[in-house]
């Protein structure tokens, strides 16, 4: 537990960077990010929410909100119409001109940073605390749930003695599956888990050939639940020539999770993380 | 031969005679549309303005900040790439005599295409301070176009001395070409790259600022008025190029000139706006419908109606899914092509 | 004073299309061009507009290479007329008609509309004035394009030059009635410091107009002069590779194929 502080600490340091000073008025937020859409509802002040993108589909209640649009395809005019008092968006918000547009009305924009591991899963939490204004008396026990969770993930990347080796799938173009390789968001989680990503000498997401898969032979095989609905389920999963020989077919071992809640980054993440690695013994 | 001078009969006299007067009336009633267009596009929208508010200054600070650097600088980008996209159409259709050529058909589209997703994916790379960073992309497409361009003009020339055949087949290699590289682009990034890439081509006026419209506009505007002055030796062209030479047309001095002026005039649109299509294509072909063939009243007129259609596609797709918008290409297409299709059916081209 | 071509070889693609021929359009007379099809006629016409750069040989017009000439000053001095048919979008008759004015560069002042239509009226296409190109007949087109090449000539009295006009086949899609019109017109215009230089298929109609005619084969220019000279029986026969009479009648000749 020190130790998780200590690195913590450490961790946080460099996160000093970016912008998690309070906001001047956090009365009427518009996000553009998932991941901050769900650390808000956990910090309970999703009253404050005036509009999401599209990226954020949970909770369920989001779906009631006004969409300003894909994260990276902002619409300026289309923002600024529902007068908000701030802009909470991740790193990749966009296009830059638009933000640049949005700059240039004054309105408070903040870019939450991303770092892809359960630390940086706090920070964000804790960064969008600051900048919200949430007394510690309210973070102090939200944070201990979301640690409790980070500990377990600890315990199980120093306990789990054999590592398995996952290859983890985004999505499907034409039968091929799209792949984590390094820097990948599914390259985070597995690490996070202390998976070995049979990919992570491939930068990206890439498809994959059957030969790559054949020859790299994954053990398991995690899909987001929305790609593998896309190839019409587990059986078509079996009928994939690209991955019908795999260990991870062969032996049954194809998971599917919520794509939003394994790859954002937000807090359902370290949740799902760990119902992953209970999967993967 | 001139023993008989005769009276041209009165009525066809003055019809002829009224051509051309009909013809300038039908530009400035276009060009009332324009501006009737304009203004609406200019005072609708997600955030409510009042055109009143602003000239009587009663405007909040936040509404002349909205109308001055978000809607105007998109409202005239979406007006000047309309009006280029439809003239450039115009014109090249006239060059290679054929009603179904169109800026994309030269391959100066798909060139500034490939400039600026080359840019996106190794923009991040280069590392560039964010004030460059946010021009490199146009200015990256204005290379392409210009580089196809070149390309074109230069293989054209040197190995077809300009034929038509010559000039459609090249676009349709440099097509095929910008395909590929696009493809290997799209490989090569990562998926933040790949998806700005999607959305960028989908075409879209919503990253306009003046900055960046500015020197468009002035290379769109220029290029317009460059071709509309080309009107009376297009015409003779449609003779034929040996006939146009024997009219005294120096025919290959006006391909060179026709293929790199509308090529400057797309370049510039592509590169800050992305790939919108069908408006090239169907635009001078809705003016010969409804005003007249010769290239008088083809080339201006396609310019008027293509940034009058353009501004309301655009207002379009910002106003229907307040808050956030449709992609102008869909629009476009979803209107062009069915019309399109209509055009065909009546065969009359 | 003419529009002459001398030592002229042409070629492509290694053949030589026109192998030395010496020709000249003189002011004041109407020549004909005859010979078989492949001999090489609209090639030579080509070369006398100025569309092609020859291998070898001169063109001239009035003793001034014909390079010299920028493209509009060529066109002030010569109008041709090709069999072409490349009209693709929907003109009007007027508009084809008025793209033969050269005379301004905004080609649409009332005396060009004036000459316009005194010139449809001459040439027979007045009735067709309003109705769309494209929905003419072969043969309609054909006059309208021939009256256009006439517009491209046309100048008000008191200019001076000589001025030449270059057609290939232009009666070949018209009835009796309408050739005579044509060929009487291009007589009429050799009057008026005009070279006149028509190829023709019809042998009886380039005898009877015709101040020279150029007989041509392969390539050469087999036999000119005056039409008695020309239009021989052994000749034609020869060149056309197939037997040929001439036969003279009340004064003129006629020619027939058995």
């Amino acid at each position: 537990m020190r130790e998780i502080a200590f690195c913590f600490v450490i961790l946080l340091a460099g996160y000093v960077d970016a912008d998690c000073s309070p906001a001047k008025d956090p009365s009427k937020i518009a996000i553009a990010g998932g991941s901050i859409t769900e650390l808000v509802y956990v910090l309970n002040r999703d009253s404050q929410i005036i509009a999401v993108d599209t990226t954020s589909n949970y909770p369920e209640q989001t779906s009631s909100l006004p969409s300003i649009g894909y994260v990276r395809n902002l619409s300026a005019e289309g923002i600024l119409s529902l007068k908000p008092t701030l802009i909470l968006g991740e790193h990749d918000m966009g296009p830059p001109q638009v933000m640049k547009q949005i700059e240039k009305v004054q309105v408070e924009v903040k870019k939450i940073e991303e770092r892809q591991s359960a630390v940086g899963i706090i920070e964000k939490f804790e960064c969008i605390a600051k900048i919200l204004n949430v007394p510690a008396s309210e973070t102090e026990y939200l944070k201990e749930n979301l640690l409790t969770y980070v500990t377990k993930l600890e315990e199980i990347r120093r306990v789990g003695t054999a590592r398995p080796r996952v290859a983890l799938i985004l999505s499907f173009i034409d039968g091929s599956p799209i792949l984590a390789g390094n820097t990948t968001s599914g390259d985070g989680v597995l690490k996070m888990i202390g998976a070995t990503n049979v990919f992570s000498d491939i930068e990206g997401w890439k498809p994959a050939t059957r030969e790559s898969l054949l020859s790299r032979n994954p053990d398991y095989l995690v899909i987001t639940e929305r790609g593998l609905k896309a190839q019409g389920g587990m059986a078509g999963i079996e009928k994939n020539p690209a991955l019908r020989l795999t260990s991870a077919v062969k032996d049954g071992n194809v998971y599917a999770l919520d794509g939003m809640a394994l790859l954002g980054f937000g807090p359902r993440t370290l949740e799902t993380a760990i119902v992953l690695s209970e999967k993967l013994k | 031969m001139r023993e008989k001078t005769l009276e041209a009969p009165r009525s066809l006299s003055l019809e002829f005679a009224g051509k051309s007067r009909r013809e300038n009336l039908v530009l400035v009633m276009l060009a009332f549309v324009l501006f009737f267009v304009g203004a609406l596009a200019l005072s609708s929208g997600a955030v409510p303005l009042s055109i009143g508010a602003l000239i009587d200054g009663s405007a909040k600070g936040l509404e002349i900040t909205i109308f001055s650097e978000i809607r105007a600088p998109r409202v005239i980008l979406s007006g000047l790439v309309g009006a280029s996209l439809a003239a450039a159409g115009a014109v090249l259709q006239g060059l290679f005599r054929n009603p179904l050529a169109d800026p994309g058909l030269i391959g100066v589209s798909s060139g500034a295409a490939l400039g600026a997703v080359s840019m996106i994916v190794f923009g991040s790379a280069l590392d560039l301070p964010d004030w460059i960073a946010i021009y490199s992309m146009p200015l990256a497409a204005i290379i392409g176009a210009m580089g196809v361009t070149f390309f074109l003009y230069t293989f054209s020339n040197y190995y077809g001395h300009f034929s038509v055949v010559t000039v459609l087949l090249v676009g349709i290699a440099i097509n095929a070409l910008a395909s590929v590289g696009i493809g290997a682009f799209q490989y090569l990034s990562d998926d933040a790259q790949l998806r700005s890439l999607v959305f960028w081509m989908m075409g879209s006026f919503g990253r306009a600022d003046w900055i960046t419209v500015m020197p468009a506009a002035s290379i769109m505007l220029v290029s317009i008025l460059v071709l509309v002055r080309q009107s009376t030796q297009l015409d003779r062209l449609q003779l034929g190029e040996a006939e146009a030479f024997h009219l005294g047309i120096n025919v290959k001095k006006l391909k060179r000139l026709v293929i790199l002026v509308s090529a400057g005039a797309v370049g510039a649109g592509v590169a800050l706006s992305g790939i919108i299509g069908f408006v090239g294509l169907v635009v001078p072909h809705l003016v010969r419908l409804l005003f007249g063939v010769s290239h008088r009243i083809l080339i201006p007129g396609s310019a008027l109606l293509g940034a009058c259609l353009m501004i309301s596609a655009d207002l379009v797709s910002r106003i229907v899914i307040i808050p956030s918008e449709l992609p102008v290409g869909l629009v476009t297409s979803a209107l062009g092509a069915p019309f399109f299709l209509w055009l065909i059916a009546r065969a009359r081209v | 004073m003419s529009l002459s071509a001398n030592d002229l070889i042409v070629s492509r693609r290694g053949k030589n299309i026109i192998n030395g021929v010496n020709i000249h359009v003189e002011v004041g007379k109407l020549s004909t061009i005859i010979g078989p099809n492949g001999a090489g006629k609209s090639t030579l016409l080509s070369g006398l507009a100025g569309d092609l750069t020859p291998s070898k040989g001169i063109v001239t017009i009035d003793d001034t290479p014909i390079e010299k000439f920028s493209p509009a000053n060529l066109a002030k001095v010569r109008s041709v007329m090709y069999q072409s048919n490349n009209i693709v979008f929907d003109f009007l008759v007027e508009e084809i008609l008025i793209m033969g004015w050269i005379r301004d560069s905004f080609g649409r002042s009332p005396l060009a509309i004036k000459t316009v239509f005194e010139l449809a009226e001459i040439c027979g296409v007045s009735k067709l004035l309003g109705r769309s190109f494209l929905t003419l007949s072969g043969g309609e087109k054909q006059r309208v394009q021939f009256c256009r090449a006439l517009v491209q000539l046309w100048r008000p009295d008191g200019e001076n030059g000589s001025r030449y006009l270059l057609l290939d086949e232009p009666t070949s899609s018209l009835d009796v009635s309408y050739e005579l019109g044509v060929l009487k017109i291009l007589k009429d215009l050799t009057e008026n410091e005009t070279g006149v230089l028509v190829v023709l298929h019809d042998l009886n109609l380039a005898s009877y107009f015709s101040d020279n005619i150029y007989l041509m084969g392969e390539g050469r220019v087999v036999s000119s002069g005056e039409t008695q000279e020309v239009i021989r029986s052994d000749t034609l026969s020869d060149v056309y590779e197939t037997p040929i009479s001439v036969e003279e009648r009340k004064g003129k000749l006629h020619v027939y194929t058995h």
